[in-house]
C-alpha cells in the first residue's frame, strides 16, 4: 500500500471524550466501530480509499473487536457482503468509489434492497463529482431511487458526519432498508475534530459465533413470488419507517431565517459552501446566521412530504439547491408543491447553471439571480459586485499572461514500468501505422493525454478489452486492448478475456502487470508479490516471479501468451509487433510485467539503507543529457514525458532553444537509454552507474582504468 | 488560504503541518483538499480556513471547504506556472492575497514536447503575480530545498510563517515539523532558511531543478590573429554571433572552415548594406551568423565523440551524480549510429551507395544496435578518440558536402530575399535568416524538421517575401490548430506511406 497508517490506527482506538483530529473519511471509519459494526468491506478507489486501507492495516486491533475486514475482488462482492445482515441481527459496512463503483455493485445492490435487512446495513459512497474527479459525471441519487435505499448526504463538520453515520445504522435497522452515505470528495479530505465515543464490540462476530443456521425464510430471498412482496414493502411499509425516523430523529435541520417569503432547500453536502456564498452577498446576520430560511437535507432520500409542505407553506418562493443533473429533489418538490395546491412556487435548475460542481461562485451567482427575480426585498448589490469584481480580476489576470495557462493533468510517475511500453506503442505505430486503442481504467489511462495521445475509448474498470469486441472484426487492422492488473482481476478477465476465448476473437490484449492497483494507491492483488519476496528483489522487479495472471489466462485456453519486461523497449516492439501481425488467429496477450515504480521506490529505500549500513555494496542508477550534443528537439520528451526529463536553457550564448536534461529525481528506469536504443534516438544520453561501498578490487580496477583513461582522453 | 503544487510535491504535509500548528496556537482550523488520481503529477489543490476571530460567531461560523475567488488571504504556489493558474482562476486579488510561490518551474508535458521553445513566459508570471498580489514572496524554493536536502513543503511552510501571512507563531510551526517525525533536521534547516528569506524574496525565476552544468563554452579563447581580424571588421552586433561562431567553426574544423564561415557571415552583410533598408540595421545578418555557426557545426559521429571523450566531461558527470570519493562510477554512452549516420561520415561516393542502399528494397544492415560504449573504460576512451580522431577526413564525407551545398542554397535565398523589393521583404528575411531553427535532431526528426525547411525555402525563392510569410503563417496556424502541438500537426499535413499487412482470419 501507498500509505501506512500507524497514527490513524491509534486515533481509531481512542475511547469516550477523547478529541479526534483527523480526516472526514477516517472519521467515518471511528464512526463504524462507535456503531459496533461486525464486518467492513469495500474496494478502493478515491476518495474512499483510506477508509478500507486504515482497516486492513488495523486488521490486529479489529481482531479484538471481533469485526471483519475484508477488502473485495470489485464492488459487486463487496455489496453482495452486505447480504450478511439480511440474515443476522449485525451491522456491516461496505465503500466504493461512486458512481462507477455503485454501477458495479447495482445487482448486488438491488437484490439486497428488495430483501430488506434486519441488522444495519451501510453503504459508504465517495461521490467522485466535481473538482478532483476522475470518472463520468453521474448522480448517486438515481440508485437510491430506483432501489428505494435511503441516501444520506450529511452537513461537512465531522461532528455531523459521525452522529449522521450512528444515526444511518438505526435507519436501517428502523426501515429495514440499505442505507447510502454519500460523501463528496473534499468532505472525505475533510480535516476536523470531533469528540470520540467508545468503540463497540458487535454481538456476533468471529469472537462470539452463532451456534446454529438461521431458519429457511423464503421471504429474505430476493426471488418470485416474493419479490412482488418486497415492492409492496418498500412503499408501504420501509420508507413510511424511514421517514418517520427521519423526523423523530431530527436528520434534516431547519434553519429559521429573518426573511419570510422565501426559503432555501439544500442538499447537506453543499451547506458550508452555500452559508459562504450568503456571507459573500451579505446575507447572513451578525451572528453569522442565514437570514434567509434552510431547510438542509441531510437525508436527501426519502424527502418527507409533510416537513417539506410546513418548511414551504407560509413562503411564495423556495430555491432548491441540488447538485449535478438530473434534478429529481426539485422534480420531487415541485411535484409535491403542485399536487397539494400550493402557492409556493420552486426555483432551481431554471436559476442555477444546470451541470458541473457547485462551487461557491456557482452558488453566488444562482443567488444573485434568485434574490434578483424573486426577493426584491433584498438587496443582491453584493452578491452583483462580486461577480463583476471577479470578472474583472480573471480579465486582468489573463490579459497580464497573455496566453492560457497549459494544463497539467495527472501523468506516469517518474520511472513508471508504464511508460516504457507506451513507447513502444508509438515506435510500433510509426513503423505499421495507428490502430484502434480500446484503453482501460487505470495508470495506464494517462496515455490519453501527453505525449502518448493514445486510445479511442474508455468503457469503464477492466473492460477495455471486451469494448474491442465490436471493433476488431471492421478494423482493418488488429485493435489493441488495454488492461491492468487492477482491471483484469476486478472483471477483466469474465468480461473480456473469457468472452474473446468463447467467441474466437481475433485482437490483441496487452496486460501491464504491475503488481498492484496502483491508481488507488497501490493496494494488493491476488497477484502482487509476497513481503518475502519483495524483500528479497532488491533492485529487480519484485513482480517478475508471479504467474498468478499467465496460469489463469492459460487454463482459460489463451494459446498466444509473451511476457516482456516492460523496460525493454526493444523486447516490448517486438512482442507487440508480433502480435499485430502474426497469421495466428485468436486472442493474443502480451504481458508487460514491471513492478509499480511507487511501491518498488518504498521497498527500495529501507533497502538500500540497510545494505550501506551493513558496509555492502550499493549501485545506483542515474541517466543524464549531453548539452552539447542534444540539439533540443525534444524527440525524447515525445516519447517518453518523463518528469525527470525537463528542459534546462543550455549555456551556448548560440543557442536559442532549451535542451533536454535529467533532473535530481531520476530513479535510473533506464527508459532513457532504452528509447535512445529503440527509437534511434540522439546520442546525447549518458547512464550513469554509482557504485557505493565497492569491494576492494572493484575500486583496484576502477583505480587504474581511471588512471588510463585520463592518459588517453584530452581534458 | 489556498495550496496549490503538482502531485507528490507534499502539499497534503504541508496543509496538516499548517493545521497543525494552527491547533496548538489555540485557532480553529479547517482543511481539505481534492487529491485522487491527479496526485500522479497533476495539479492539485488544497484549502485551509483558519479562524481568528475569538467571539461565539467566529466560532461556531461554518467553514467552506472550497476558495471562493477573490476572497483567499493567502495563495501558496510549490511551482511558478501554478501560481499563474491561481491567477487565472480569479482566486489571487490585490485587495487581499498574499502569494507565496516558487520561482521554479516544473514544466508541464505540453511546454516541454514541442520542437522549438514551448515554455510559458516565466516571467510573464512574475509580472503578473506582483501587480495582482497584495503582497508577493517569490522565492525559488526548489534551490533552498535541494541546499538543505528537505522536502520542498518545508521550505513553503518556511515562506508561509515568515511572510507573516497568517498568525502561526514560529515555535508552533517548528512544533508541527518536529511532531511528524521524519527528516525532522533537514525540514527545520530549510523551514528556517525559507523562513529567513520570506523577508527579502529574490523573485528571479529559475530553470528549476537543473542537471547539468555544462563547462562553459570555449568561445572566449582568443581568436588566432587573422580571424580576429577579419571578426573586428564586421558590425559590432554581428560579431556578437560571428565571433564564437568564429571560435566554434575553428575548433569543429580548422582555420580554412573558419574562414569559410567568416566568407558566408561577409556575403550577408554585404547583401544586407547592399539592400540598405533601414532598421534593422544588421539583425538579419547577426542572426544569419547564429545559425550559420550552429549549421557548419552539425552533429555528426566525429563531434559526438570529440565531445564525449574528454576528461571534463567524466569529472563533471561525477559531480552532477554526487558522488562519493570512493564511489565507483561507471559511464555508459548509449550510442546508436544507424546507417544513415554511418554512411554520413564516409567518402561522399560510398556513402551515397551506403544510404541510397539503405533507402531500397535490399535486406536492411544491422548496424551498431544497442551499442553501448563505457566512455569511463579503456576500450570505450579508445573507441572514441579514434572516431574524434577522423576529423581531417571529415571534408571528403558525404554529409559535408550536403550539408555545405545546402547552407549555400540556403544563404542565395537569403540575398535574394535581402535585394528583393516590397514591405514584406524585411521581415521576410529575418525569418529566412532563423529558418535553420527547423533543422534539429535525429533520424526522423531530422528528415521531418528538413522536410518543412524546404518547403518554406521553396516558398521564399526569387525574393518571393509575401509568399514565404504567407507560408510560414500557414505552418504556424497548423501547429496552432493542433493545440499547439507540433507533433501531431506534422503528423497531420504529411501523411506517409504505410505498410499494409494482411493476417489471416480466425475460420469461422
Amino acid at each position: 500500500m501507498e500509505r501506512s497508517f500507524p497514527r490513524e490506527i491509534e486515533l481509531l482506538k481512542q475511547g469516550e471524550g477523547r478529541m479526534f483530529y483527523g480526516e472526514g473519511i477516517l472519521a467515518v471509519t471511528k464512526a463504524l466501530l462507535q456503531s459496533g459494526v461486525a464486518y467492513v468491506g469495500g474496494y478502493q478507489g478515491s476518495p474512499v480509499s483510506q477508509l478500507l486501507d486504515v482497516m486492513v492495516q488495523a486488521k490486529d486491533y479489529l481482531d479484538t473487536l471481533g469485526v471483519h475486514v475484508e477488502a473485495c475482488t470489485n464492488e459487486a462482492s463487496a455489496c453482495a457482503m452486505l447480504a450478511t445482515s439480511v440474515n443476522y441481527p449485525v451491522r456491516g459496512a461496505v465503500t466504493w468509489k461512486s458512481i462507477v463503483g455503485t454501477n458495479v455493485a447495482s445487482d448486488a445492490l438491488s437484490n439486497l434492497a428488495s430483501a430488506g435487512v434486519l441488522g444495519g446495513a451501510l453503504v459508504v459512497v465517495g461521490e467522485d463529482y466535481g473538482e478532483g474527479s476522475s470518472v463520468i459525471q453521474e448522480r448517486s441519487h438515481a440508485f437510491a431511487m430506483k432501489s428505494s435505499l435511503c441516501l444520506l448526504d450529511p452537513r461537512p463538520e465531522l461532528a455531523q458526519i459521525v452522529r449522521i453515520v450512528e444515526h444511518a445504522f438505526s435507519l436501517s435497522e428502523a426501515a429495514s432498508t440499505p442505507v447510502m452515505l454519500q460523501l463528496r470528495i473534499r468532505a472525505c479530505h475533510l480535516q476536523g475534530s470531533f469528540v470520540c465515543r467508545d468503540n463497540v464490540a458487535p454481538a456476533l462476530s468471529a469472537l462470539h459465533p452463532k451456534a446454529s443456521a438461521p431458519p429457511h425464510n423464503p421471504g429474505r430471498m430476493s426471488h418470485p413470488p416474493h419479490t412482488f412482496a418486497h415492492e409492496r414493502q418498500k412503499v408501504g411499509e420501509r420508507l413510511p419507517a424511514a421517514r418517520r425516523y427521519i423526523v423523530d430523529h431530527g436528520i434534516n435541520e431547519t434553519l429559521a431565517g429573518d426573511i419570510a417569503g422565501a426559503g432555501l432547500i439544500v442538499q447537506g453536502g453543499l451547506y458550508n459552501t452555500l452559508m459562504r456564498a450568503l456571507a459573500t452577498a451579505d446575507l447572513v446576520d451578525e451572528r453569522g446566521r442565514s437570514r434567509l430560511p434552510i431547510l438542509v437535507l441531510n437525508a436527501t432520500y426519502p424527502l418527507v412530504p409533510e416537513q417539506l409542505s410546513a418548511f414551504c407553506a407560509d413562503k411564495s418562493f423556495v430555491f432548491v439547491l441540488e447538485e449535478g443533473h438530473p434534478e429529481f429533489i426539485e422534480f420531487e418538490v415541485s411535484a409535491l408543491l403542485a399536487r397539494s395546491g400550493s402557492a409556493c412556487a420552486v426555483r432551481g435548475k431554471s436559476t442555477m447553471s444546470c451541470t458541473g460542481e457547485y462551487n461557491g461562485e456557482a452558488l453566488l451567482r444562482g443567488l444573485e439571480r434568485f434574490i434578483d427575480e424573486c426577493v426584491p426585498a433584498l438587496s443582491c448589490v453584493p452578491a452583483a459586485a462580486w461577480r463583476e469584481e471577479i470578472d474583472a480580476l480573471r480579465a486582468r489576470a489573463s490579459a497580464l499572461l497573455a496566453a492560457p495557462v497549459p494544463a497539467r493533468p495527472p501523468g506516469f510517475c517518474v520511472g513508471c514500468p508504464e511508460r516504457p511500453v507506451f513507447g513502444a506503442i508509438k515506435l510500433v505505430e510509426r513503423e505499421l501505422g495507428p490502430r484502434h486503442v480500446a484503453a482501460d481504467i487505470g495508470c495506464h489511462s494517462f496515455a490519453m493525454f501527453e505525449p502518448f495521445l493514445l486510445g479511442n475509448s474508455i468503457m469503464g474498470y477492466g473492460l477495455g478489452l471486451a469494448s474491442a469486441a465490436g471493433v476488431g472484426p471492421m478494423s482493418g487492422k488488429r485493435p489493441l486492448a488495454i488492461m491492468g492488473d487492477g482491471g483484469f482481476w476486478h472483471n477483466g478477465f469474465l468480461s473480456g478475456v473469457v468472452s474473446a476465448l468463447k467467441n474466437g476473437a481475433d485482437g490483441v490484449l496487452l496486460i501491464f502487470k504491475n503488481g498492484y492497483t496502483s491508481a488507488t494507491g497501490t493496494q494488493e492483488l491476488i497477484s502482487t508479490p509476497s513481503a518475502e519476496r519483495r524483500d528479497q528483489a532488491g533492485g529487480a522487479s519484485a513482480t517478475a516471479d508471479d504467474h498468478a495472471i499467465e496460469d489463469v489466462l492459460r487454463g482459460a485456453g489463451v494459446k498466444w501468451l509473451r511476457t516482456v519486461h516492460s523496460y525493454d523497449v526493444a523486447a516490448v516492439k517486438a512482442v507487440l509487433r508480433r502480435a499485430f501481425t502474426t497469421a495466428e488467429p485468436g486472442l493474443k496477450v502480451v504481458v508487460a510485467e514491471g513492478e509499480c515504480q511507487l511501491e518498488r521506490q518504498r521497498r527500495l529505500g529501507p533497502w538500500t539503507a540497510r545494505r550501506l549500513a551493513a558496509g555492502r555494496r550499493v549501485m545506483r542508477v542515474r541517466y543524464g543529457i549531453d548539452e552539447e550534443i542534444c540539439t533540443g528537439d525534444h524527440a525524447c520528451v515525445r516519447l517518453s514525458g518523463c518528469p525527470s526529463l525537463t528542459l534546462r536553457m543550455p549555456t551556448d550564448p548560440l543557442r536559442v532553444d532549451p535542451v533536454s536534461t535529467v533532473d535530481a529525481g531520476c530513479v535510473g528506469c533506464g527508459l532513457c537509454g532504452e528509447l535512445a536504443g529503440a527509437a534511434a534516438l540522439c546520442p546525447s544520453f549518458y547512464r550513469v552507474e554509482i557504485v557505493s561501498a565497492a569491494p576492494t578490487w572493484e575500486r583496484f580496477i576502477a583505480r587504474i582504468r581511471s588512471w588510463a583513461v585520463r592518459a588517453l582522453l584530452p581534458a | 488560504m489556498l495550496i496549490a503544487a503538482l502531485g507528490g510535491q507534499g502539499g497534503g504535509v504541508l496543509t496538516d503541518w499548517v493545521v497543525q500548528a494552527a491547533h496548538a496556537d489555540g485557532y480553529k482550523a479547517q482543511a481539505t483538499s481534492t487529491p485522487g488520481v491527479s496526485q500522479r503529477t497533476g495539479a492539485t489543490t488544497y484549502y485551509v480556513e483558519i479562524v481568528t476571530g475569538t467571539d461565539a460567531a467566529a466560532r461556531t461560523a461554518a467553514l467552506a471547504l472550497m476558495p471562493l475567488p477573490g476572497r483567499v488571504d493567502v495563495v501558496v504556489c510549490a511551482e511558478l506556472l501554478e501560481a499563474a493558474r491561481m491567477l487565472e482562476r480569479g482566486v489571487v486579488t490585490p485587495a487581499r492575497t498574499t502569494v507565496i510561490a516558487s520561482t521554479h518551474r516544473v514544466y508541464t508535458t505540453r511546454e516541454k514536447m514541442e520542437r522549438d521553445d514551448g515554455r510559458f513566459d516565466a516571467e510573464r508570471i512574475v509580472a503578473a503575480v506582483r501587480s495582482l498580489a497584495r503582497r508577493a514572496v517569490l522565492v525559488d524554493m526548489e534551490a533552498v530545498r535541494a541546499r538543505h536536502g528537505a522536502a520542498i513543503s518545508a521550505v513553503l511552510f518556511g515562506a508561509l510563517a515568515g511572510s507573516g501571512a497568517l498568525p502561526l507563531s514560529r515555535v508552533a510551526c517548528e512544533d508541527a515539523i518536529r511532531a511528524a517525525g521524519k527528516g525532522v533536521a533537514a525540514s527545520i534547516a530549510a523551514f528556517g532558511d525559507a523562513y529567513a528569506r520570506a523577508e527579502s524574496p529574490d523573485g528571479v525565476p529559475s530553470d528549476g531543478p537543473g542537471g547539468s552544468t555544462a563547462p562553459p563554452a570555449a568561445d572566449d579563447v582568443p581568436l588566432p590573429m587573422a580571424l580576429a581580424r577579419r571578426v573586428a571588421a564586421l558590425p559590432p552586433l554581428v560579431c556578437e554571433y560571428a565571433r564564437p561562431g568564429a571560435r566554434r567553426t575553428l575548433d569543429y574544423q580548422n582555420d580554412r572552415y573558419a574562414q569559410r564561415y567568416l566568407d558566408r557571415v561577409e556575403r550577408i552583410v554585404r547583401a544586407q548594406a547592399a539592400a540598405g533598408r533601414s532598421p534593422p540595421p544588421a539583425e538579419v545578418a547577426r542572426e544569419a551568423a547564429r545559425y550559420l555557426a550552429l549549421w557548419m557545426c552539425y552533429d555528426d559521429l566525429i563531434r559526438v565523440a570529440s565531445r564525449k571523450a574528454r576528461q571534463s566531461r567524466l569529472a563533471r558527470i561525477r559531480r552532477e551524480v554526487a558522488a562519493q570519493a570512493d564511489d565507483v562510477v561507471r559511464i555508459y554512452d548509449v550510442f546508436r549510429p544507424g546507417v544513415q549516420e554511418i554512411a554520413a561520415i564516409l567518402p561522399r561516393r560510398i556513402g551515397a551507395w551506403l544510404a541510397q542502399r539503405e533507402r531500397g528494397d535490399a535486406p536492411a544492415l544491422s548496424v551498431g544496435s544497442g551499442l553501448r560504449l563505457q566512455a569511463s573504460s579503456v576500450a570505450g576512451a579508445l573507441v572514441l578518440r579514434f572516431a574524434s580522431a577522423l576529423r581531417p577526413l571529415r571534408p571528403h564525407s558525404l554529409r559535408f558536402v550536403q550539408e555545405q551545398a545546402a547552407i549555400d542554397d540556403w544563404l542565395g535565398v537569403l540575398e535574394g530575399m535581402l535585394a528583393a523589393d516590397g514591405r514584406d521583404s524585411s521581415a521576410a528575411g529575418l525569418e529566412v535568416a532563423r529558418l535553420p531553427r527547423l533543422i534539429k535532431g535525429y533520424g526522423d526528426t531530422q528528415a521531418r524538421g528538413r522536410e518543412e525547411f524546404n518547403q518554406l525555402l521553396d516558398a521564399g525563392r526569387d525574393g518571393n517575401a509575401a509568399g514565404f510569410l504567407r507560408a510560414q503563417r500557414a505552418r504556424r496556424d497548423a501547429v496552432a490548430s493542433d493545440c499547439g502541438s507540433w507533433h501531431g500537426a506534422a503528423q497531420a499535413r504529411s501523411p506517409r506511406a504505410q505498410p499494409v499487412l494482411w493476417a489471416k482470419r480466425p475460420p469461422a
